[in-house]
């Protein structure tokens, strides 16, 4: 694909970009009690544990060489130390530490007969309040799940592959083309009325299958057919506004068709894409990974930076090996503090996009040589419509949950909820 | 599970002397593996009486494995005396050679799954005839059971999954085109809805293009006449004139063949011409097979002059561009509404459309007699006809037409209906016929019904060809479509599928995609529950072009080499040679490998050795071979021992490195792991590691580091069965090229197994791995039947594997000797009766 330099340039900053808030002063009321949006970003691999953590000096933030390009939104960042996941301190390298980041139980281990993790933060919050907006939630990555089972430890590559899960067997795929995000996430997709015809013609066959398949069977279909309703839910949403909705389509800013071939392009889209989702009220709640689990992505765009990020977080110490590791963290967060920038950029009222979200980073590993999934690095950026104040380095208890903080998001996102998996009191 | 428990009993005879089985378990296993450590991810604590062992059977195959070895326990660790030893393997290994040879009743199950996205776009390709490349924006499956894409228990749906569903069957609706007579077929190209002026003008442009691709642009006819001159000649010194020649031929120097052959049968006739021509020839036919080059290129010369001056050679024989380009346009603005290089598209209204053949497959050459008949037809007849004459006109044609014209129009009378029941009773089968297909069963009166009234409610609102879109997105949204669904008869523990829903399971399995008619035929007539029928199919179906699906699919993940084209990442500024291209060749030469060891049945051990490569020019480069030109790949026979087989593959060897630097341990894993199933658990963190780059000298080579590395006692266990497989092949770089040195040093391609045995350089790799046979076919049989059934394997499926494993041994390796135990097995003929709670 090639990339349409003015395409970056213009998602790269939030004054380019239309401000459908102003327009809309009608709606501007209601728009103050609004659900909050939630993000979460994924980090495969860890981060080189020598140059994550900050340090406070007279109450500042004094950021470490990977959060160096946190500086012009620290204050709107906080920095966690000290949260794990006891669910995932179990052997079987990545996956057991990926697919449970957003719910902090523990994975079956299984090459597919009993998949089970566990309902993820963000699909809660979707499914709550996900009819509110066209889209319920939005899960994007820039890499394919990859294929097979790792034969050494047993576990099926669906494991690496998915951050969120709408059911404890359900993981949710992820979009990796920017342009079929886009075009999901704006309804540019055959949801006509004819469609409709189509879609009841297909929940139909629910009659016919169901005395032809065993009970097992019947579960399977059963997913298949909760998808068909939710795209009849969406179509029926997007049939009633429609209107309102085709006018504030960016057109403009839908990204080129394919895979871009950099990585640096591929992220860049894809996060600029939920700021625009959240922006323009497509969505409320969003998931991205930086890479699957065990992510040998190329960052050697990077100045001194040689082979897969994978490789290189295997660091064994080696020097060399270990200025590359935090190299590739400090750029991964380079594209975390652009897009709070951005958010922060973007009026909402007399706040801004990112006082009315909240936005976590993390990954489900610390050092990346070790597996470790205690003391992760894991960053929370703006208040959710609350008003608390950010910029903090915020030390927890040794091994306090990270589903503490996850109960806190969703507390803030308005799921009534005072229990969830580990967590023994909500920090937000 | 408790039907399992029951089972197992019965099998394990002497389950109730299992106390002293338990106390070995407690004494020297449980204290790594058991409770609080569980090493390599390996928990026995709960599953430590053997009568616990199904439930964990694939971790107790390999214990009998290390424990054999003397691997486990480990060597600083209390080890069982030799009483123990014996009783401890003899339990366990009687109760896996009794497994083998019970028939269990119990199929396992088979869960429903979900088309692929390979299976997914191979069934509609086979639905329709052509190959739209569909789905491949569906996210990909994560792969489970034997480490498949197929494997249905990881086949999971969600909203996102159902909405690429609708999108593609949105696209693939775009190029149906509907007539009642034909039904709906698909082409290459998006079918327009109606035809309109500005769709017009896009056709006349798209038809230009393609026109412009057949026939040279006028300013080009000189340079061009003198290439097909000299092919024509080249090919007849040859005497290669017939049609496949040709078309080889004009495929390498990508020209027209239709033109050579022309140009050849222009030349060849020398009856016709006249004087002035045969003037201009003359030096052209008195050339010889010894003519120089020179001479030949007068007689060209002479013969383009000639043409210059006469303007001889006419349309029929030689393209006149121009006034082709004319006629088509015309065509074009009359009716002829849209073209590929293939086909005219008559619309003479939008319901009433009929494709003409423009050029005929069978003959290869431009079908002039159609067209022109057609061209008379619309510009002399209805062109100047009224609507309202036209209509007579197609009534009535003697009052209008001439006989030749009648001709053309009964021609095309007999692919015209105008009878509304008649339309009506078309519809319903062309939906019938669709909808049988796609569901891979007949679809119900209701469904039918269902799906008609959907087709007039659209094309009240707009027309017959949205209309059919609709219906085809319908069907293809459909779960009968999207999952292939078994029909469950609950009552017996179990029984036998159809003969219809074999052919389902045979035709994925084989051919990734859904059964030809033939196969459809046999189920039908019930046939194909015969044994020899079935092996009849199974055979004619691995000869079958489809069944490269066993290389593409299968074989890619069962060896792994799917990875050379996702994950593999080379170094560019080290190895410049590496691009995205080259490693899709690399694939594509173990495609090549397993293609023709599977269509043509050879031994399933030439995948570890044998004495050809396929290669292309850029392939050949890495193997070292001279004098291989072009894209295409072909089998070359070789002398270098060295080579031949998958293992010595640049794919393989490439996907088991680094960007910078070879793996012995990620080749030597590749070898235990995918040729013989016996993979090791992964390393501990915190391991020291080689240096990045082997070019990078400290004194050591990569030999002498991973000794070191093994003096470790953590590390032995492991490396002592890894290393002695991966250094044999240190001998060939990243690239998969062969080297001597590496960082400075000699190469040492020698390793030492556990047993004071040298293992030396691929040769001797190969022997050895040749030795283990049998390690390598059961590893094979266990990965084909996963694959097959789409499930992970049970306990009870061993069974089949150890007769597959005979038969192979039994029949010269063939990889049919193993499909036809799997598809005979009960396994893959049988269902559960009941479906049964899943432990």
């Amino acid at each position: 694909m090639k990339l349409n330099r003015r395409t970056i340039l213009k998602g790269a900053s939030g004054l380019s970009m239309s401000l459908p808030w102003l327009e809309v002063t009608a709606e501007q009321k209601k728009q103050n009690k609004k659900q909050p949006r939630v993000a979460f970003l994924f980090s495969p691999n860890g981060v080189n544990p020598h140059h994550w953590d900050p340090t406070t000096k007279n109450n500042e933030l004094e950021l470490s060489p990977i959060l160096a390009p946190l500086s012009k939104v620290a204050s709107e960042v906080d920095v966690f130390k000290n949260f794990y996941h006891e669910g995932a301190i179990q052997p079987g390298g990545h996956f057991p530490k990926t697919a449970n980041f957003l719910s902090g139980v523990h994975i079956n281990r299984t090459t597919g007969k009993d998949i089970k993790a566990g309902k993820t933060a963000d699909q809660i919050i979707a499914q709550k309040y996900g009819h509110q907006t066209p889209l319920p939630s939005i899960e994007l990555g820039i890499q394919a799940t990859s294929t097979g089972i790792s034969v050494a430890t047993g576990y099926t590559a669906i494991y690496g592959g998915h951050i969120s899960w709408s059911s404890p067997t359900a993981p949710v795929p992820k979009e990796i083309y920017p342009q079929l995000a886009f075009d999901r996430l704006f309804n540019r997709n055959s949801l006509s009325k004819s469609m409709m015809s189509v879609l009841d013609q297909v929940q139909y066959d629910r009659k016919v299958l169901l005395k032809y398949v065993g009970t097992e069977d019947k579960v399977r279909l059963d997913s298949f057919f909760t998808s068909v309703r939710s795209l009849e839910k969406r179509i029926q949403s997007s049939l009633q506004n429609s209107h309102a909705n085709t006018k504030k389509v960016p057109i403009d800013k839908r990204p080129g068709a394919g895979l871009p071939e950099k990585v640096q392009d591929h992220i860049q889209l894809m996060l600029d894409l939920i700021v625009l989702g959240f922006q323009m009220n497509r969505t409320n709640v969003a998931t991205f990974m930086y890479g699957n689990a065990v992510s040998g992505k190329n960052f050697s765009f990077i100045d001194g930076v040689e082979g897969g990020f994978h490789e290189i977080s295997h660091h064994t110490n080696n020097k060399d090996k270990l200025e590359m590791y935090w190299k590739i963290n400090r750029y991964i967060i380079s594209t975390y503090a652009a897009m709070i920038h951005k958010m922060k950029n973007i009026r909402e009222g007399d706040k801004t996009l990112l006082d009315n979200s909240l936005v976590m980073y993390g990954s489900g590993l610390r050092d990346g040589n070790k597996h470790s999934p205690i003391d992760l690095p894991i960053l929370l950026a703006g208040k959710g419509g609350t008003s608390i104040k950010r910029g903090q380095h915020r030390i927890v208890e040794k091994k306090t949950p990270l589903c503490n903080l996850l109960l806190g998001i969703m507390q803030t996102a308005n799921i009534e909820i005072d229990k969830y998996n580990f967590a023994k009191k909500a920090i937000i | 599970m408790c039907r399992y428990f029951i089972l197992f009993v019965l099998i394990i005879s002497s389950a109730q002397a299992d106390e002293e089985f338990k106390k070995i378990v407690g004494k020297y296993c449980l204290d790594c593996h058991g409770g609080k450590k569980t090493k390599g991810g390996v928990n026995f604590k709960g599953y430590e009486g053997i009568e616990h062992i199904y439930e964990n059977h694939e971790v107790w195959k390999d214990a009998i494995m290390q424990v054999e070895e003397g691997e486990m326990p480990p060597e600083d660790d209390p080890q069982m005396s030799p009483d123990e030893k014996k009783y401890f393997l003899s339990k366990l290994t009687k109760v896996f050679d009794e497994a083998e040879k019970i028939e269990f009743t119990d199929p396992g199950p088979a869960p429903l799954r979900r088309l692929t996205k390979k299976e997914y776009n191979n069934t509609i390709r086979d639905i329709f005839g052509i190959d739209l490349e569909l789905g491949k924006e569906f996210p990909s499956e994560g792969g489970g059971g034997e480490g498949f894409d197929n494997n249905a228990e990881v086949l999971t749906f969600s909203p996102l999954m159902f909405e690429k569903y609708v999108q593609e069957a949105v696209k693939l609706s775009k190029h149906i085109e509907f007539t009642y007579v034909d039904g709906f077929r698909a082409f290459k190209e998006e079918v327009p809805l109606r035809n309109n002026p500005q769709m017009l003008v896009k056709l006349n442009r798209e038809y230009n293009e393609i026109r412009n691709s057949i026939y040279p642009p006028q300013f080009q006819v000189e340079a061009y006449l003198r290439d097909y001159m000299y092919a024509a000649r080249d090919l007849e010194l040859k005497n290669a004139v017939d049609d496949k020649s040709i078309w080889s031929y004009a495929k390498a120097k990508n020209m027209n063949p239709i033109f050579i052959k022309h140009m050849i049968i222009n030349l060849a006739d020398r009856k016709s011409k006249n004087e002035v021509e045969k003037k201009y020839l003359a030096k052209w036919y008195a050339l010889t097979k010894d003519s120089s080059k020179k001479e030949v290129e007068a007689a060209g010369k002479q013969f383009l002059e000639g043409y210059k001056k006469s303007r001889y050679i006419n349309e029929h024989t030689t393209p006149e561009p121009k006034a082709l380009y004319r006629k088509y346009i015309q065509n074009v603005r009359n009716h002829i509404f849209k073209v590929s290089n293939e086909e005219l598209l008559l619309c003479l209204s939008e319901a009433d459309r009929i494709r003409l053949p423009l050029i005929s497959k069978e003959r290869g050459l431009t079908d002039g007699h159609v067209e022109r008949d057609y061209n008379r037809f619309i510009s002399k007849a209805f062109k100047k006809l009224d609507a309202e004459k036209r209509k007579k006109a197609l009534k009535n044609p003697k009052e209008f037409l001439n006989k030749k014209q009648q001709g053309t129009l009964n021609w095309f009378a007999n692919k015209r209906v105008s009878d509304k029941k008649e339309l009506d009773k078309l519809l319903h089968k062309n939906i019938s016929e669709l909808a049988t297909k796609a569901f891979r069963r007949p679809a119900t009166k209701d469904e039918i019904a269902k799906m008609v009234q959907l087709f007039h409610k659209e094309k009240d609102l707009k027309g017959i060809q949205a209309a059919a879109r609709l219906v085809t997105i319908r069907i293809f949204c459909s779960p009968s479509f999207i999952f292939r669904i078994e029909k469950q008869i609950d009552g017996k523990e179990s029984y036998k599928i159809s003969s219809h829903e074999l052919a389902v399971r045979l035709s994925y399995f084989l051919w990734s995609s859904m059964p030809d008619k033939e196969l459809l035929k046999l189920a039908d007539n019930g046939e194909l529950k015969k044994a020899e029928v079935l092996n009849q199919q199974i055979d004619r179906m691995l000869k079958d072009p489809k069944a490269i699906a066993l290389a593409e699919d299968f074989s890619s993940q069962w060896l792994k080499f799917k990875e050379i084209k996702e994950t593999v990442d080379l170094d560019k500024k080290r190895f410049p040679e590496f691009s995205h291209e080259l490693a899709h060749d690399m694939f594509k030469e173990c495609v090549e490998t397993l293609n023709y060891i599977i269509r043509n049945d050879k031994s399933i051990l030439e995948v570890i050795d044998n004495n050809y490569v396929f290669v292309n020019e850029k392939i050949s480069k890495l193997y070292g071979l001279k004098g291989i030109k072009g894209d295409h790949f072909r089998k070359v026979d070789i002398k270098d021992k060295k080579r031949g087989g998958v293992i010595t593959s640049p794919a393989v060897l490439a996907m088991t490195s680094y960007p910078l630097r070879t793996s012995p341990v990620l080749r030597g894993n590749w070898v235990i792991s995918s040729l013989l199933g016996t993979p090791t658990p992964p390393p501990p963190s915190d391991v020291e590691e080689l240096p990045e780059d082997d070019s990078v000298a400290d004194g050591l080579t990569v030999k002498q580091r991973f000794e070191k590395h093994r003096e470790d006692p953590n590390c032995y266990s492991c490396h002592s069965r890894l290393d002695p497989m991966g250094f044999p092949l240190e001998m060939f770089d990243p690239l998969g090229r062969f080297r001597t040195k590496s960082g400075g040093h000699a190469i040492d391609a020698t390793g030492e197994l556990k047993n004071g045995n040298i293992v030396n350089g691929p040769q001797g790799l190969k022997k050895h791995l040749l030795s283990k046979q049998d390690l390598f076919l059961e590893n094979l049989a266990s990965k084909a039947l996963g694959y097959s059934l789409g499930r992970s394997l049970e306990f009870f499926d061993r069974c089949t594997i150890a007769k597959a494993v005979n038969a192979m041994k039994k029949d010269n390796y063939k990889f049919s000797a193993l499909v036809k135990v799997i598809v005979h097995s009960k396994v893959f003929q049988f269902r559960r009766g009941h479906t049964q709670a899943s432990k």
